[in-house]
């Protein structure tokens, strides 16, 4: 585009965007997912740390909780807008599942970084 | 002021194929996000430390934590087989009326080999 114009996306536009560049990443990022609930039924704590904690398996899943919290609040809020009719209540349900899935990723971040830094050996034992 | 009620749909047609795959496609979506919950606890306890990571093993490998996980796996793959479906008809691929229920059963037997495939894993 040749324009000098400012352009601006619209809201719906800029969801539609982001949902697709969010599902094309998570087509790669899966195969972490499924890997990491695979090992879990098996792996002794050992084995999983370790795993959790290799360079390329801790970034991968990084980006994975990222992504995927994104994808889930896009997700989501079309599916809210579908079925809850009064505006108030609608606007607050989104807030509330965005709140949610925000809060459970930065939980699974920060667990992810611990798992690094101390290399899957020991954790802080509650 | 109570929620308008939604005309009724699914309690009410008999839907082809592709509309029973794309309803699909909402419900696995939202049950995928119990999944990230599921791995959230995952994490969470393998930060904590070993006892706790056993709990979620046990829990996991218990008969009903087994029907939990594979519903999680096949959910997956069916929301990824049918997501890159989406992403096709966004390029205006594959949207002919003819073959429409021939790529859904196509949709419908990857995804059934992905989940097969996971069975595999060493």
């Amino acid at each position: 585009m040749d324009d000098n114009k400012l352009h601006v996306q619209s809201h719906a536009t800029r969801h539609f965007r982001s949902q697709r560049i969010t599902s094309v990443a998570l087509i790669p990022l899966t195969l972490w997912q499924v890997l990491l609930l695979h090992k879990a039924g098996l792996a002794s704590y050992a084995d999983i740390g370790a795993w959790i904690a290799s360079p390329w398996n801790a970034l991968a899943l990084l980006v994975w909780v990222v992504i995927m919290a994104y994808h889930s609040i896009l997700g989501l809020q079309v599916v809210i807008e579908d079925y809850v009719a009064t505006l108030p209540r609608r606007e607050g349900l989104i807030k509330g599942v965005n709140l949610l899935v925000i809060l459970m990723a930065a939980a699974t971040s920060i667990a992810l970084v611990f798992i690094v830094f101390t290399e899957g050996k020991n954790g802080f034992s509650l | 002021m109570a929620n308008r009620p939604l005309s009724p749909h699914l309690q009410v047609y008999r839907l082809p194929l592709t509309g029973l795959i794309s309803i699909s496609h909402r419900m696995t979506g939202v049950l995928l996000v119990f999944a990230t919950a599921l791995i959230l606890w995952l994490l969470v306890a393998i930060a904590v430390g070993e006892s706790a990571y056993q709990l979620w093993q046990t829990v996991m490998t218990s008969w009903p934590g087994r029907v939990v996980y594979w519903g999680i796996i096949y959910a997956l793959m069916f929301h990824l087989c049918h997501g890159i479906r989406h992403l096709l008809w966004d390029f205006g691929k594959t949207l002919d009326k003819a073959m429409l229920t021939g790529y859904a059963v196509a949709e419908l037997l990857l995804s059934a080999a992905l989940t097969l495939a996971v069975y595999f894993l060493p």
